[in-house]
């Protein structure tokens, strides 16, 4: 039999703590690289934010004067800034459920032991590879009232000569089944990964039992993906609060404004008309918004969610 | 309920799994499947549930066939090796979890809840979650979960195979008392020959996708139908040497030399035909001496000796031929050199043909053979 030698351990295997660097001194130099990145683009516009926010400013950007809260009276006192709260809330309602329930749905088919499942997976992950801007465009060319596909089908199902981004409804259609579709790829991966992780014994046991296949969705599917599903719903909804290029390439916010979204409003103001102060602000209440939207996810959704 | 299976087969596309399984498994039976991994016993199972389909062959439940009916048309439970309990579901839930089926009152399922658990000895864990058990307990549950069906036919499929060797020795007694209290068919799936023969009434043994021998625990021991049988049941596992047979000198010679330096021969004392053979020797029949006391006597090499404290496996070696003598005594550790005699009776001596791999019985051997104390 092998003898296990037990007094073989060497006595000087590390050095003593006393030589050794502390450890905080490579730990600042490897993190210094991101403080810095992080500093310049990150801290430092946040805190000029809060610091806009409280000022008039010139047409430079630069603050010109003290108004305490003034920027937030103005801006909750402008209409069109309702508007676009209203509006974003909509979208936000609508692409978030919308990206899930249809990620949910691609991952569930792409799941199904069927010959080219590989393919349909890499195709409704692929929305992930595109960006923003280039889908834009990708989109505009469908909704163009002339050679668009969308609206040749819409016109070959009757519905005549439509112009769907100068319609008030159409716009916004239009902008949240653009995102939706944008959205899908991430959202499908995550999923895509979270479904194929359910154990198969579970859907056995189920089948046995006789449970339909919808009863197995509800009752193992679903709150077995929960984590994911929360994951998404967290990130997806602070996505949309934010959307801005689909906005700025696709409608410009129009009709009257009927698809103008914070996000794109702080850009305007700060950009078109020159009023970083009023941008900051409303900035500011975007942060706020979000903030609470996900305390609010967290508090109460989060209850529902199963981790393993 | 009695269970057929009538010459199936299975391919996964062009991969076969099964080949032309036939066999019979009786009402209330402890039927065990073995056999190493990627032998088809799970895929078995699965068919048997209707969780996969076969691709030719029928199944029949009593005289019904049931080949192409839906799972949970087949009255039956099921266990698996991860247990399969959903971890946001209490217990109890997950035992009510397979009563689904069955349409009963809810004060019937919490009575077939409460009896399921009590049969299992985890009465006072019904509203824990699966994850604040061991692993023993998720494993009671999920037992607990097939007998509350109280179907006819319960399935398990490596149930034991994650537990630590000491629950498990534990449980397998737990299962063949809950078998023998509740007499339903009872179809085992394990890679683990202790466990077929510690359990089943009758056992399968599968390898290469094919039935090798189905017959009770000590048939397989005593009566190998083949080389794989004879070395896959058994642990230590058979010795299997390659010799050469003269019936007319009546001797075997096997493949090592005596003290002289000659081949070693040993008396044959069966009607076995000449010519070449696997010979199978069981380890615990195969004696070891440190001084020669016969002429047969073959002096080995100590290779190894694995002290089990009421007996020793011993490996010896002999002209490059390692074998296990498994001996009921303890054995000196330091000793190098050692003499080994080999049995003489029919029974020990198994034949089997090189190229088949084949039993080569005589008659003698079968008759020598007793099942247990005679």
């Amino acid at each position: 039999m092998v003898s296990h030698n037990e007094t073989a351990v060497p006595a000087t295997a590390t050095p003593t703590p006393a030589k050794r660097h502390p450890w905080w001194r490579s730990a600042f130099w490897f993190l210094l690289p991101s403080l810095v990145i992080m500093t310049v683009f990150t801290y430092y516009p946040m805190v000029m934010t809060v610091f806009n926010s409280l000022f008039a400013t010139n047409l430079t950007g630069a603050a010109a004067k003290f108004v305490g809260f003034g920027n937030y009276v103005t801006i909750f006192s402008d209409p069109l800034f309702f508007k676009s709260l209203t509006n974003t809330f909509i979208f936000v309602a609508c692409d978030s459920v919308g990206v899930i329930l249809l990620a949910l749905l691609l991952a569930r088919l792409a799941t199904a032991r069927i010959r080219g499942a590989g393919f349909f997976r890499t195709a409704f992950a692929s929305t992930m590879g595109v960006s923003a801007a280039a889908a834009s465009i990708l989109w505009i060319f469908l909704f163009n009232p002339s050679v668009g596909l969308i609206s040749i089908g819409l016109k070959q199902l009757g519905f005549g000569n439509v112009n769907i981004l100068t319609d008030p409804t159409g716009a916004m259609i239009a902008v949240i089944l653009s995102s939706i579709w944008m959205g899908s790829g991430f959202a499908f991966l995550n999923l895509l990964g979270a479904l194929q992780s359910v154990p198969q014994d579970y859907y056995d046991v189920a089948s046995l039992a006789g449970w339909s296949s919808w009863r197995q969705t509800w009752k193992i599917t679903i709150p077995m993906v929960s984590p994911t599903l929360f994951f998404l719903i967290v990130v997806e909804v602070i996505g949309a609060f934010k959307t801005f290029t689909q906005i700025d390439l696709i409608t410009g916010g129009g009709p009257d404004n009927t698809t103008n979204f914070i996000a794109y409003k702080v850009y305007q103001d700060a950009f078109n008309y020159r009023n970083i102060g009023i941008a900051s602000a409303e900035a500011i209440v975007l942060t706020v918004i979000i903030a609470v939207a996900t305390w609010i996810q967290f508090r109460y959704t989060e209850r529902k969610v199963y981790y393993q | 309920m009695a269970i057929q299976l009538t010459h199936l087969t299975k391919h996964f596309g062009d991969t076969p799994v099964l080949d032309d399984i036939t066999a019979t498994i009786n009402e209330g039976e402890f039927y065990v499947l073995v056999g190493p991994s990627g032998s088809g016993k799970s895929t078995i199972l699965r068919i048997i549930a209707g969780l996969i389909p076969a691709t030719s062959g029928d199944i029949y439940f009593d005289d019904k066939k049931v080949t192409d009916a839906a799972p949970k048309d087949r009255h039956l439970a099921m266990v698996f090796q991860n247990y399969a309990l959903l971890p946001f579901m209490s217990v109890a839930e997950n035992i009510r979890f397979g009563l689904h089926n069955l349409h009963l009152s809810t004060a019937d399922e919490d009575a077939r809840v409460a009896d399921a658990l009590q049969m299992v000895h985890l009465s006072d864990l019904a509203d824990r979650k699966p994850k604040e058990l061991s692993g023993g307990q998720q494993q009671r549950v999920a037992v607990a979960r097939a007998i509350a069906t109280q179907a006819n036919l319960v399935l398990m499929d490596e149930p034991l195979s994650n537990l630590d060797a000491q629950l498990r020795t534990e449980m397998r007694e737990e299962l063949v008392e809950l078998h023998k209290a509740l007499k339903m068919t009872l179809i085992y799936v394990t890679h683990d020959q202790t466990e077929a023969m510690t359990m089943g009434e009758r056992i399968m043994v599968l390898n290469d996708h094919r039935i090798q021998q189905v017959g009770t625990p000590l048939e397989l021991y005593n009566h190998p139908q083949n080389a794989f049988v004879a070395t896959f049941i058994g642990s230590p596992k058979m010795n299997m040497f390659t010799v050469t047979v003269d019936a007319a000198a009546k001797t075997i010679t096997l493949p090592m030399v005596d003290e002289d330096g000659r081949p070693a021969l040993i008396p044959l004392p069966a009607g076995i035909p000449s010519g070449t053979y696997q010979l199978g020797v069981r380890p615990e029949k195969v004696r070891l001496s440190l001084a020669s006391a016969s002429e047969y006597d073959v002096p080995v090499t100590v290779v190894n000796v694995a002290s089990l404290g009421r007996a020793s496996n011993v490996a010896v070696k002999n002209s490059d031929v390692e074998f296990i003598a498994d001996i009921a005594e303890q054995f000196p550790e330091d000793a190098a050199k050692a003499f080994v005699t080999f049995p003489t009776a029919a029974a020990d001596l198994h034949f089997f043909a090189p190229d088949t791999g084949l039993a080569v019985t005589s008659a003698a051997e079968k008759a020598g053979v007793t099942d247990g104390i005679a």
